[in-house]
C-alpha cells in the first residue's frame, strides 16, 4: 500500500511543500488553459496572472517569516512504501538557501513568464509556443524539488527531471541549430545524470542511506566515497557547464528561444551548482585535506579566464552572454574551496557569498538576456557591431544593459558587488590570498567584454530612430530585474539573513 | 531619524533624484531640464550651507545603516566632508550652467545631464562618506557615472579615450578594493575620524598596516593622476568642455586626492602614517608628479592638453601639503584643494569658450583673442595668474602656506620643488597670456568663428559662469581672512586634525 507519512502534525511544513505543489498545479492548469483558449480566450491572461500572484504571495511570506524570526529550518520526510520493493523515503529540508534559491526562482520565473506575455496567441510577435507555459511551470516545480531536496534520491530525480525539462524547451525553438544544440545538450544532461546515479548508489552501497545529512554524519574519506562523491561532482559539473565540460552550453543558450535561454542561465545552471554545494556541504569536510579543493577552486579560476576570454572574442550577443555564463559560474565554484576552511563564521561569510552571487547572477544575467533580446529585434540581427546608434534610441534598454553589467562586473552599489566582497572577505580570512587576486581580476575581465557591447552602443548611428522597439511590458520587465541587483547591492541585509550553516549560528 | 541624520541623505538626494528624473524627461524637454538642473543645484548648496554652519557650531550629521553583515553605509558630514561637498555643491551649479550653453543644439542631452548629475552625486557621496567602505562605493560609482561623459561624443577618438580612462580606473579601484578588504579583514569596519583610527591597533598589525597603506595610495593615485599613473587624464581631453571641467576641478582627481587626505589624517592619522615613516614617499611620488607634468605641459601645443598636464601637476600639490606633516601643511594642502578647483575650472570654461566661439583648440591660434573676447580672456588670465602663484590671487595663498609648511616640516626640498614648479608655470602660462594681450590677430582669421551673442563676446551661458569663478579666484585670494573662506575652514579642519 501507498501512504504519506510525514510530520504531518507539524503544519507549518505545508507551506514549503507548496512550493513544490503549486507550479505543479499550474503547470495543469496551463494545459487546460491553453486547451480552452479557442473558446475562452479571457481566461489565459487572468488565470497566469492569478497563478503567478498565488506563488509571489507564498514565496513573500516564507521570506518575511525567516527575515523576522530566522529560518525554522524544517525536515518533511515523505514515505512511499509500494506494494512491492523497498520502502522510499523523500526528504525535503526547508533552510536558508533553499528559501533564498526559492525566491530567486519566483522573481526571475514571474519575470521571464511576463516577459513572455502572458496571452501567448494574441501577442504580434509570438515569443513561445503554446506548449511553454506548461513546461516552464513543471521547471519551477523542479527547480523547488531540487532547492528543497536533501537526500539523494530526491535530489537524482531533481537533476534528472530538469534536466530533460530544458531539453525539450531548448527544442521548442524548430530551426536546424536549435535541435542540433538540445540534442547535444541531452547528451550532455544524460552522462551528467548517470554519472550522479553511480555515485550516489557507491555512497548508498557503503553508507545504507540516502538522506544528506545522515551522511555527514558517518563520511570519512575512504576509497567508495571518493569514488562516489567524484562522479557525482563530476556529473553535476557537466550539468552546470564547469569548465572544462562547458562545451554544450554556448550552441544551446544561443539557439533556444528568449525565455528558455533566460530561465536556462539564470536558473538551471545555478541548480546544478547548487546541488554540488549542498554535497560539498556534506562530503567536502572529508576531503578538506586533498587537492580537491584546489582543483575545484583552480577549475572556477580557469573558467573565469577563459569564460571571459571567449566571451570577449564573439561577434554575436547571445554567445557573448553565453560565454559570460561560463565565466560566472567559475565566480561560484572559486568559493567552494573557501568553505573549508576558517571557522564556522567565516564559513557562514563565504556561503552567504556563493548564494548571492547565484541571485545577482541569475538576476542580471536574466536581465541580460532578455535585453539581448530587445536589441536583437531592434536592431534586426544578432551582430554585436550592429548595436551602433541604440545608446541614442534605445535608452531604457541600455540602461538596463549597463545595470545588469555593473552586477557582472562585481562593481558596487551592485549585488554582484556583495557577493564579491563576501566571497573576498572569506578568502582574506582564512588566508588564501589567491583566491582574492582571482575575483579581483575576474571583475576586470567581465568589465571589457560588458564594456565592448556599451561602447559600441555608445557610437553614433543613424539621426532618425530606425529601431523596431519592445513593448513597454518587455522593457520594464528587464529594467526591474537589473534593478533589483542595484537595490540588493544596497540592502543585502534582508536575503543575508536567512542563511546560516548547517548547525551553525544566525547570520549577524 | 531626526533631522540631523536627513541632511546628508538629502544632500544625495537633491541630485539622485535630478539624475533620475531627467533620464526618465523626453530629449526635448530643454527648458524643463534646465530648470531641475538648477533647482537641484541650488537646494544642494543650501543644504550645504546648513550644514556647513552646523559643523562650524560642532553638530553632527549622521545617517547609517548594516549594509553586510559587519559593514555598515555611513554618511557623516564633519569639517572635511564639508570642504569638499562645498567645493562640488558651488562648482556644480556653475558648471551646469555652463553646460547648458554649451550643449544647446547637440544631441542626447538627456543622457549627459542625467549622468552627469549621478556623477555629482557619486562625488558628494566620496565627500560624505564616513567610512573606506562607503568611499569605496561612490568612488566606483563616480567611475561608472563619468564614463558616459567621456564618451559621450560617440566618435571613435572619444571611445578611445573612455576605454583607456576605464582601464586606469577600474585597475586602479580593483587595487583600492583589495587594500579595502585587506584593512578589512584586520580591524572590521572602522570609521573615519578626525585623528586618525589605526594608531589605537595592535603593534603586531602596524607591519601590515604600512602595505596596505601603499596598495590604498596606488589605488587612489590612478584618479588623482599620479605620474606614473595618469596616463588616461590627457586622453580624457575628448569629452565636452563641462566635462573637462568637472572632472579636472571637481570631480574625478579631486575623489583620488581627496581619499588619499581621508587615507592620511582620518583612517591612519598624520601622526601616526608619520611615525610609520609614510609620508616623505607619498612626498617624493607627488613632488616627481609635479615637475614631470610640468615639463610636460610645457611642450603640449593644444590647450586643453597643456590645461590637463597643468591639472595633474597641481593637484600633486595637494598631495604634497598632506605629506608635510604639521598644521601648515595640512592647510596648505586642504585650501589648494578648494583653489585648484576655482582656478582649473575657470581655465577649462575659457577654453571652451574660445573653442565654441572661435573653432580655437592650438594655442598658436590664441594671438590677438584678447580683443574679440576681453571678458574670456581676463578670466584666463587671473587664473594662470592664480596657479602660478601670484598674489594676491588664491593660488598665492595656497603655495604660501605650502612653502611654510615644508619649511616647517623640516623638509627644504619640497619648498625648491614649488619654486620651481612654480617657474614652469610661468612658462607654460605666460606665454598663452601674451598671445592673447599683446600679439596681432592672426592674417587667416580665426578658425571657425560663431556669432553666439549679440550683445556679448560669446552666450551669455558661457561667459557668466566663465566670470563668476574668475571673481572666485580673487576673493578667495584677497578675502582669505573672513570666515568661512577657504582658508580659514581649512585652519578650522586642520585644528581639529591635529586635535589642538
Amino acid at each position: 500500500m501507498t501512504g504519506v507519512s510525514a510530520a504531518l502534525h507539524t503544519p507549518y511544513i505545508w507551506p514549503h511543500v507548496w512550493l513544490i505543489l503549486l507550479p505543479l498545479l499550474a503547470a495543469l492548469v496551463s494545459t487546460g488553459l491553453n486547451r480552452s483558449r479557442t473558446h475562452f480566450p479571457a481566461l489565459l491572461p487572468w488565470g497566469q496572472g492569478l497563478l503567478l500572484l498565488c506563488w509571489n504571495a507564498l514565496t513573500l511570506w516564507l521570506w518575511l517569516g525567516g527575515v523576522e524570526g530566522g529560518v525554522n529550518e524544517t525536515t518533511t520526510r515523505i514515505t512511499f512504501a509500494p506494494l512491492v520493493g523497498p520502502t522510499l523515503v523523500w526528504t525535503l529540508l526547508t533552510d536558508g538557501p533553499a528559501l533564498i534559491m526559492a525566491l530567486l526562482t519566483t522573481w526571475i520565473g514571474t519575470a521571464t513568464l511576463v516577459h513572455t506575455g502572458l496571452r501567448p496567441d494574441a501577442a504580434s510577435r509570438p515569443s513561445a509556443p503554446a506548449a511553454f507555459w506548461p513546461l516552464a511551470w513543471l521547471l519551477m516545480a523542479t527547480l523547488n524539488l531540487i532547492w528543497l531536496g536533501a537526500d539523494l534520491l530526491t535530489l537524482y530525480i531533481g537533476v534528472e527531471a530538469l534536466g530533460l525539462l530544458a531539453v525539450a524547451m531548448i527544442g521548442l525553438n524548430n530551426t536546424p541549430g536549435a535541435v542540433d544544440a538540445a540534442l547535444r545538450y541531452l547528451f550532455a544532461t544524460l552522462l551528467g545524470s548517470l554519472a550522479y546515479l553511480v555515485g550516489a548508489g557507491l555512497l548508498f552501497g557503503h553508507y545504507g542511506t540516502l538522506e544528506l545529512a545522515t551522511l555527514a554524519g558517518q563520511v570519512s574519506a575512504n576509497g567508495a566515497t571518493a569514488a562516489g562523491f567524484g562522479l557525482m561532482l563530476a556529473g553535476l559539473a557537466l550539468k552546470a557547464a564547469v569548465f572544462p565540460l562547458h562545451g554544450w552550453l554556448p550552441a544551446a543558450h544561443a539557439s533556444a528561444l528568449l525565455p528558455v535561454s533566460v530561465l536556462h542561465a539564470a536558473l538551471v545552471i545555478k541548480a546544478s551548482v547548487f546541488v554540488m554545494l549542498r554535497h560539498w556541504l556534506a562530503f567536502g569536510p572529508a576531503f578538506a585535506d586533498t587537492a580537491l579543493p584546489l582543483l575545484v577552486g583552480a577549475l572556477g579560476a580557469v573558467a573565469i579566464l577563459w569564460g571571459s576570454i571567449m566571451a570577449l572574442q564573439q561577434t554575436r550577443l547571445k554567445l557573448l552572454i553565453a560565454w559570460s555564463t561560463i565565466a560566472q559560474t567559475g565566480y561560484l565554484l572559486v568559493g567552494f574551496p573557501l568553505l573549508l576552511q576558517g571557522d564556522a563564521a567565516l564559513q557562514q561569510l563565504v556561503l552567504q557569498g556563493i548564494l548571492y552571487q547565484m541571485v545577482a547572477h541569475g538576476l542580471a544575467k536574466a536581465a541580460l538576456f532578455m535585453t539581448a533580446g530587445h536589441l536583437v529585434t531592434a536592431t534586426g540581427s544578432d551582430r554585436i557591431d550592429q548595436l551602433t546608434g541604440t545608446g541614442r534610441h534605445l535608452p531604457l534598454t541600455l540602461l538596463t544593459l549597463g545595470l545588469a553589467g555593473v552586477s557582472l562586473m562585481g562593481m558596487p552599489p551592485s549585488a554582484g558587488f556583495v557577493a564579491k566582497w563576501l566571497l573576498a572577505s572569506g578568502a582574506i580570512g582564512s588566508g588564501q590570498v589567491i583566491w582574492l587576486v582571482v575575483l579581483l581580476a575576474g571583475g576586470l575581465l567581465s568589465a571589457t567584454y560588458i564594456l565592448r557591447l556599451l561602447r559600441q552602443a555608445f557610437r553614433e548611428g543613424p539621426e532618425q530612430d530606425v529601431f523596431q522597439h519592445p513593448s513597454r511590458v518587455e522593457k520594464m520587465t528587464a529594467f526591474l530585474l537589473a534593478l533589483m541587483t542595484l537595490l540588493l547591492g544596497l540592502m543585502a541585509i534582508p536575503l543575508l539573513s536567512l542563511i546560516t550553516l548547517p548547525g551553525g549560528g544566525i547570520a549577524p | 531619524m531626526s533631522w540631523t541624520s536627513w541632511m546628508p541623505v538629502l544632500v544625495l538626494l537633491s541630485s539622485l533624484v535630478t539624475a533620475l528624473v531627467i533620464f526618465c524627461l523626453p530629449e526635448n524637454r530643454h527648458i524643463t531640464r534646465g530648470l531641475l538642473n538648477l533647482v537641484g543645484a541650488v537646494i544642494k548648496i543650501l543644504l550645504v550651507g546648513v550644514m556647513v554652519i552646523g559643523v562650524e557650531e560642532g553638530m553632527t550629521f549622521e545617517a547609517r545603516y548594516t549594509l553586510l553583515p559587519g559593514v555598515d553605509f555611513v554618511l557623516r558630514a564633519d569639517g572635511m566632508a564639508m570642504f569638499f561637498a562645498g567645493l562640488s555643491s558651488v562648482l556644480w551649479l556653475f558648471t551646469t550652467l555652463y553646460a547648458i550653453g554649451y550643449l544647446e543644439n547637440s544631441p542626447n542631452r538627456s543622457r549627459f545631464f542625467g549622468f552627469f548629475s549621478l556623477c555629482v552625486t557619486s562625488t558628494m557621496g566620496i565627500a560624505l562618506a564616513g567610512n573606506l567602505f562607503t568611499f569605496l562605493l561612490f568612488y566606483e560609482l563616480l567611475t561608472l557615472s563619468t564614463w558616459p561623459l567621456v564618451v559621450h561624443r560617440g566618435t571613435e577618438k572619444a571611445l578611445a579615450a573612455g576605454r583607456t580612462y576605464l582601464m586606469y580606473t577600474l585597475t586602479g579601484g580593483a587595487v583600492l578594493l583589495g587594500g579595502v578588504l585587506w584593512l578589512h579583514g584586520l580591524v572590521g569596519d572602522v570609521d573615519f575620524r578626525e585623528g586618525g583610527v589605526l594608531r589605537d591597533m595592535p603593534l603586531a598589525l602596524h607591519g601590515q598596516f604600512s602595505l596596505i597603506f601603499a596598495v590604498l595610495i596606488v589605488g587612489l593615485a590612478v584618479k588623482a593622476a599620479m605620474v606614473p599613473l595618469h596616463g588616461w587624464l590627457p586622453l580624457a581631453m575628448v569629452a565636452p568642455a563641462p566635462v573637462s571641467a568637472l572632472l579636472h576641478a571637481v570631480a574625478v582627481v579631486k575623489a583620488g586626492a581627496f581619499g588619499i587626505i581621508r587615507v592620511v589624517y582620518d583612517l591612519y592619522g598624520i601622526e601616526f602614517a608619520a611615525s610609520l615613516n609614510l609620508l616623505w614617499p607619498l612626498g617624493m611620488m607627488a613632488a616627481i608628479t609635479i615637475l614631470y607634468a610640468s615639463m610636460r605641459a610645457l611642450a603640449q601645443s593644444e590647450l586643453k592638453k597643456r590645461l590637463a598636464y597643468s591639472t595633474i601637476s597641481q593637484v600633486s600639490y595637494i598631495v604634497l601639503g598632506i605629506s608635510l606633516f604639521g598644521p601648515i601643511g595640512t592647510i596648505g594642502a586642504l585650501v589648494h584643494l578648494l583653489h585648484q578647483g576655482f582656478m582649473k575650472i575657470t581655465l577649462f570654461f575659457c577654453a571652451g569658450n574660445y573653442a565654441e566661439t572661435l573653432g580655437i583648440h592650438d594655442i598658436k591660434d590664441l594671438d590677438g583673442a584678447g580683443k574679440r573676447m576681453p571678458l574670456t580672456s581676463a578670466a584666463f588670465t587671473l587664473g594662470a595668474f592664480g596657479m602660478i602663484g601670484a598674489p594676491p590671487l588664491a593660488g598665492f595663498i595656497s603655495k604660501w602656506f605650502l612653502g611654510v609648511g615644508a619649511v616647517n616640516a623640516g623638509m627644504t626640498w619640497a619648498l625648491w620643488v614649488l619654486v620651481a614648479s612654480s617657474l614652469l608655470n610661468a612658462a607654460y602660462f605666460l606665454p598663452i597670456v601674451h598671445r592673447l594681450w599683446f600679439r596681432p590677430r592672426r592674417a587667416e582669421g580665426w578658425p571657425k568663428e560663431q556669432q553666439l551673442s549679440q550683445r556679448f563676446e560669446t552666450s551669455g551661458w558661457l561667459l557668466w559662469p566663465t566670470v563668476a569663478t574668475a571673481l572666485t579666484i580673487i576673493g578667495a585670494g584677497v578675502l582669505a581672512g573672513m570666515p568661512f573662506s577657504p582658508l580659514s575652514w581649512a585652519q578650522l579642519v586642520a585644528a581639529r586634525e591635529y586635535l589642538l
